[in-house]
């Protein structure tokens, strides 16, 4: 005679990042566009496709959205990262990436992820959502201030927000927002 | 904070402060007390589950983050992540009685359900520590997977699982022998594993599933597709229930562990991660 309702206690993480610590950091930015979500996904809907992305020189990738395949993303600001696939939906128009190896001087993130998610916005067009988590560069306590927790949510925030900007200033922006 | 859902009503009914972005939870086998630990606060907070308030908060060195109770509440484990010790708190009066030397940054910890043996995963060792909590002295150590996370006991005391996460697999340990059975493949980045009847539920935190495993013949039977980066999970009493934390989402996925299908999702507080035990039983009509 156990088990009539229970509770869950849940644990919050940090509102906002501060100087230490090793928690996962989460960074969500988004955008809305007058477009609809399947021009929207022709655009950036290819794992091996990130030109359309200011920040990025080249994408190199084996093509074909096919769940654990790995791009390699050379950044215009030099450096690059080597991406695998572990979520592809079309459908859902969403894809996520892992970044399992990863040289703190070209992101100053670890274990770096993203979730893309199209959705069609209420007032019309496309709510593009892109989401990033990570840890900071240095992964023990004490971080130096070129690796901290701050550091890692500007870069994620930087590299979110430049796809995003973009995207505006190709399909425009939506009226209402 | 620390988030309470009421799991029939499906909504937060409470939040507690505790700072220093807690991460590990340890739920007292009677359900009244929370152990909740802190690494940037450095700290363990005991929690009263039945008053929803912080009685006490302990300092601690190092990350503490794996949190264990024993079955009898009287003392309190609690693994120091940036280290290789455990420390054994007493949380009535808030005092360390003894650290435990262990391998190298200790994650999860489980207990025994007859409170004698502790299992402690040494995570930059790819190994588990057993304790002898008479002793309270480290007697072996056995190899397992890479990077192993969350360590699970089942019921019977006998066998223990790890979360693998560099290696994406599960490490099945026969406490008795002392012998790693077997490791079993499942998705990227696994967590922590949580047991319900007859399968073995792991969080995969990259690709936002679990894979359910067979207790008996140790093979993936399936997946389940959850929230985005899911981290704690664990089984109610009915056996059939689980309640999975989606750290990416802040919601709470219920599944049917028998169905291998999410039943509901829950809202849940900003980034949750519940590793540990976290539920608590409740009668109807007390709180």
């Amino acid at each position: 005679m156990r088990m009539i309702c229970c509770l869950l206690a849940c644990m919050l993480g940090a509102q906002a990042a501060f100087g230490h610590g090793s928690d996962r950091l989460k960074v969500t930015e988004t955008v809305v566009v007058p477009a609809d979500p399947e021009t929207v996904w022709a655009v950036v809907g290819d794992f091996h496709d990130l030109n359309w992305d200011p920040a990025v020189a080249n994408t190199a990738g084996d093509g074909g959205n096919v769940v654990d395949s790995f791009r390699t993303v050379t950044l215009k600001a030099g450096g690059a990262i080597t991406e695998q696939l572990v979520i592809y939906d079309a459908e859902k128009m969403t894809y996520s990436t892992f970044l399992p190896h990863n040289d703190p001087a070209v992101l100053p993130v670890t274990n770096f992820s993203t979730i893309l998610q199209l959705r069609p916005a209420a007032s019309g067009g496309t709510e593009v959502e892109w989401r990033a988590a990570g840890f900071r560069g240095y992964p023990n306590d004490n971080p130096p201030a070129s690796l901290n927790d701050d550091v890692a949510v500007k870069a994620m925030h930087d590299y979110l927000r430049a796809g995003l900007d973009e995207l505006r200033r190709r399909f425009g922006i939506s009226h209402g927002f | 904070m620390l988030s309470v859902l009421d799991l029939t009503a499906g909504r937060i009914v409470a939040t507690i402060t505790i700072g220093g972005r807690p991460a590990g939870i340890a739920m007292s086998s009677d359900g009244t007390r929370a152990y909740i630990t802190s690494p940037d606060g450095h700290k363990l907070s005991v929690v009263d589950t039945v008053s929803r308030t912080v009685l006490r908060q302990v300092a601690l060195p190092g990350g503490p983050l794996g949190v264990a109770v024993s079955p009898d509440g009287k003392r309190v484990y609690v693994a120091d992540w940036y280290g290789s010790q455990v420390v054994v708190v007493d949380p009535v009066t808030g005092t360390v009685l003894s650290t435990i030397g262990v391998g190298h940054s200790p994650s999860g910890l489980a207990v025994t359900p007859d409170g004698r043996l502790l299992v402690c995963a040494d995570r930059l060792d790819n190994a588990v520590s057993l304790v002898d909590l008479e002793t309270l002295r480290a007697t072996a150590a056995i190899a397992v997977g890479e990077h192993p996370f969350g360590v699970t006991i089942d019921a019977a005391g006998a066998t223990a699982y790890t979360a693998d996460v560099e290696s994406d697999d599960v490490s099945v340990i026969d406490l008795a022998s002392r012998r790693l059975l077997a490791r079993i493949q499942v998705g990227k980045r696994p967590y922590v594993v949580a047991l319900a009847g007859n399968r073995g539920f792991v969080t995969n935190e990259q690709g936002g599933s679990l894979t359910a495993f067979d207790l008996a013949s140790l093979h993936p039977v399936g997946t389940v597709a959850v929230g985005n980066m899911p981290e704690g999970i664990e089984a109610a009493d009915d056996g059939r229930t689980l309640y999975v934390a989606n750290w990416m989402d802040d919601t709470v996925s219920v599944v049917d562990a028998l169905l291998l299908t999410v039943t509901a999702t829950l809202p849940a507080g900003d980034s949750p991660r519940a590793f540990g035990t976290f539920l608590r039983s409740t009668r109807q009509g007390s709180r």
